[in-house]
């Protein structure tokens, strides 16, 4: 994106039970579930590629990334597309997640940076942790949750 | 202004590159006068906008090289090989100057100054040569056609409607005629319409021009050369005596126009026409993002277009079956005309090379033959930018290291001339580019001998041909023999393989002493179309691409089958066969029918069993992105007309694969 996008308010999201939030400048749209055309021998949280308007847009399951046991897809499991940095490039990606909640601000101040949340997710995916109305969210490093390099290394094996 | 400049600039670009290729080519065929006609045509263009957009430098400049071509085109000096020197050199020049706005630095002053000089000495020698051919002193101090009798003539010049589309400004033509002489210009602008009539790319203005001169006819003829055929053109000869009562009625029936007052109009008109004359160059420059976006949106279209089909068929309304079924075909022309413009053909890129190849020859005194093959093969504009550094570098490389010196090679028993080869090709969905040269190839031992003293290799590591040519690719290698001026000063190898791989193209070098080196550059389509077969695999679509296949086979009967190590028996032929749906997915469809087909791999053939094939399909090729960087087996993806997205596989990596699994399967 050629203008960084620098704002407080954060979309909210739902992966077994446990609330989420990505800045809302990381977000292209959601979609509703749709059919997703599987890649064979591709990584399994790779799920495959969907067709977004003529373009190809890789789809991951966002509950494999953090070590979440895979649930069928409900009415609520939405896409989210996401517009990831890579290095010099900026990728599009579709993350699925169980339900996508509402749109929030959270000031900066409102953010602590998390130092005990690293046992159980990866330290570097969490940016820090936000508290609304009395409810935790753990608002996500994105692009260092879909980098793209991740995904190369793990394929590599 | 600023804009027309640019397009200028933009088009006196063009020109410059249409001219280099034009006089490349009359190298090997000097006397072709169509070549020559080109040229001038080129030069004059040149000249005429240089000057209207005030760049007198280049004006002048290109006036000195248009005078040389002046006298070849008249076939009054032959074509060697000192004046296309001087005339690549200048165009290099030009090129310069045009971009810079025709500004000088001061080491370009100087390259300026001796290359005016060269061309007004090549000038000058000409001239002396006509005068000495000449044996008639009085008649030889005067330029072609003149003799020293002065005659009136009345000349009425009355351009065609459109003659601005042809690039000429008529004002011009009359300027060249005041040079001859005496003269006395009237614009007749009894035929511009009412202002609101008026179209202002058209020309309604004729003139009456008398003249008092002492050349003939024909050279005042040849003024209008350019514009034969599209204009009307009477020169009468008139006697002194009649010319005065003849301007006298011309004031009278029509307005008198001062010579200045007209320049004015043709100058508004001019400007405003410029931008219309293009169509003397075929082509225009887009930028690609826009090709882009348009690509996305007729795929768009054509998913939109396949649900309207599907509502119809669902609804079958005569008058909407109707409208359907025009919009299909429209839209899938609209398709095809956008994807081949996003391709180039890669002989658009060749004339650099070309000119590389020759001047680099000259400067190292070697004889180099520069073929080029399969250049109509078309490649995405994007990455044919990418490619042109390290191709230039490939082929300096070739001719500097790789052809020897004429001496050398007769004592190889070679022909004195080398050859290089530029070969372009498309097979599956890559296409390929080869350097081939016949020139003393790369010492593996040497390359090897110098990895070990590097410490890239161990003393006894073993490495296969391929292995060793490798090792050039890596940074910092060069054998010291290797290094010269020309190559040294440039990008390494490992740059060029990296640039490659920047553009997901793959690079391979192979050598043979004393017999040349080819280098192999493989490189994907990335907004490509290809021809493929549409088969199923436990219903998911997948297009195989048609120029891999060979034959498509009936559903076979189990006792063909042999279980135990995979083979088929097609038409007496022993074929190693890969289930597809059990390499994907791991579960083999058993119940259904299924379908062979036979693809080539490598030499062999590969017969892939497939649940149903569809039929043929045209597919665009998009990438799968980064996510899927390591999936070698299937090669993008492709939408289709139902929206839905299809994989498109590469029977190589899949066959590849499938072998190495098995291979590793007996070594456990």
């Amino acid at each position: 994106m050629s203008i960084k996008f620098q704002t407080q308010s954060y979309l909210t999201f739902n992966l077994q039970n446990e609330l989420f939030a990505i800045n809302v400048g990381k977000v292209l749209e959601i979609l509703e579930m749709k059919p997703i055309t599987k890649v064979p021998r591709s990584p399994g949280f790779m799920k495959g590629v969907i067709n977004l308007r003529g373009n190809i847009l890789p789809v991951i399951d966002a509950r494999n990334k953090f070590a979440m046991p895979e649930a069928a897809f409900t009415i609520d499991t939405c896409i989210i597309v996401l517009n990831i940095d890579s290095g010099n490039e900026s990728l599009l990606v579709g993350a699925i997640v169980d339900s996508v909640q509402k749109v929030i601000d959270i000031p900066d101040e409102a953010i602590q940076v998390s130092a005990s949340m690293g046992a159980m997710y990866r330290e570097d995916f969490i940016k820090g942790i936000g508290k609304v109305e009395d409810i935790f969210v753990m608002i996500l490093n994105i692009d260092r949750v879909f980098s793209a390099e991740d995904v190369y290394a793990i394929t590599e094996h | 202004m600023d804009q027309y400049k640019e397009n200028f600039s933009e088009e006196a670009l063009e020109v410059i590159a249409e001219m280099e290729k034009s006089l490349l080519l009359m190298e090997s065929t000097p006397d072709d006068p169509s070549l020559i006609q080109q040229i001038f045509g080129a030069m004059h263009t040149l000249k005429g906008n240089s000057s209207m957009f005030g760049f007198k430098v280049i004006a002048e400049f290109t006036h000195h090289l248009e005078s040389i071509y002046e006298y070849i085109r008249s076939g009054q000096k032959k074509m060697t090989k000192e004046i296309l020197d001087v005339t690549l050199a200048s165009l290099d020049h030009l090129s310069y100057l045009v971009t810079n706005e025709g500004v000088l630095d001061a080491s370009h002053t100087t390259e300026h100054d001796h290359l005016t000089n060269n061309g007004v000495k090549i000038v000058n020698d000409i001239e002396m040569e006509l005068n000495i051919k000449n044996a008639n002193p009085s008649i030889t101090q005067l330029p072609n056609g003149q003799t020293n009798e002065t005659k009136n003539y009345h000349i009425i010049f009355a351009p065609d409607r459109d003659i601005f589309y042809n690039g000429t400004n008529p004002l011009y033509l009359i300027d060249e005629v005041k040079a001859l002489g005496n003269c006395n210009v009237k614009a007749n602008l009894n035929s511009i319409p009412v202002l609101q009539d008026i179209d202002p790319t058209q020309c309604y203005t004729s003139w009456d021009i008398y003249l008092t001169t002492n050349v003939d006819i024909a050279t005042i003829r040849e003024i209008f050369v350019f514009v034969e055929g599209k204009c009307k053109l009477d020169i009468n000869l008139v006697p002194d005596s009649a010319l005065a009562p003849v301007l006298k009625s011309n004031d009278e029936l029509k307005p008198e126009i001062e010579p200045t007052s007209t320049d004015n109009i043709g100058d508004t008109l001019k400007t405003e026409t410029t931008s219309v004359k293009k169509n003397a160059i075929s082509s225009i420059r887009v930028p690609s993002e826009r090709l882009d976006s348009l690509m996305s949106l007729v795929s768009e279209l054509m998913t939109l277009q396949a649900k309207l089909g599907t509502l119809t068929d669902q609804n079958p309304q005569s008058e909407l079956l109707a409208v359907t079924e025009n919009l299909e075909k429209i839209s899938t022309r609209l398709r095809d005309n956008a994807f081949s413009m996003c391709l180039v053909p890669i002989k658009n890129m060749i004339t650099p090379f070309n000119r590389l190849v020759r001047d680099l020859a000259n400067e190292l005194h070697k004889e180099i033959d520069f073929v080029t093959e399969g250049t109509e093969t078309e490649l995405d504009k994007n990455i044919m930018e990418g490619l042109s550094d390290p191709l230039m570098h490939l082929l300096r490389n070739s001719i500097d290291h790789g052809i020897e010196d004429p001496e050398e090679r007769i004592k190889a028993g070679k022909k004195s001339h080398g050859k290089i080869l530029f070969k372009a090709y498309c097979a599956g969905t890559n296409v390929y580019i080869q350097i081939q040269d016949d020139g003393k190839g790369i010492d593996a031992e040497k390359i090897k001998q110098k990895a070990i003293q590097k410490g890239i290799i161990g003393k006894d590591e073993v490495l296969s041909e391929k292995e060793v040519f490798n090792l050039i690719f890596l940074p910092g290698f060069s054998t010291a023999e290797q290094i010269s001026e020309i190559s040294g000063r440039g990008v390494g190898m490992d740059v060029v393989k990296r640039k490659i791989e920047d553009i997901r193209g793959q690079i391979k070098i192979s050598s043979q002493i004393n017999i040349g080196t080819t280098i192999t550059i493989k490189l994907p389509i990335t907004v490509s179309i290809i021809d493929g077969l549409l088969v199923k695999i436990n219903d998911v679509s997948f297009v195989i691409p048609l120029g891999a296949v060979d034959r498509c086979f009936e559903a076979p009967t189990v006792r063909q089958l042999n279980r135990f190590n995979n083979l088929i028996i097609l038409d007496g032929e022993q074929i190693p066969y890969i289930s597809l749906s059990e390499e994907f997915d791991g579960i083999e469809n058993l119940s259904g029918s299924q379908e062979i087909v036979l693809v080539y791999f490598d030499e062999k053939k590969v017969a892939l069993i497939v649940d149903c094939i569809v039929g043929k399909f045209q597919a665009v090729l998009k990438p799968l992105g980064k996510y899927f960087q390591n999936m070698d087996n299937i090669s993008g993806a492709t939408i289709l007309g139902d929206g839905k997205i299809a994989l498109v596989l590469d029977t190589n990596k899949v066959a590849e694969q499938y072998l190495h699994k098995n291979r590793n399967a007996i070594c456990q």
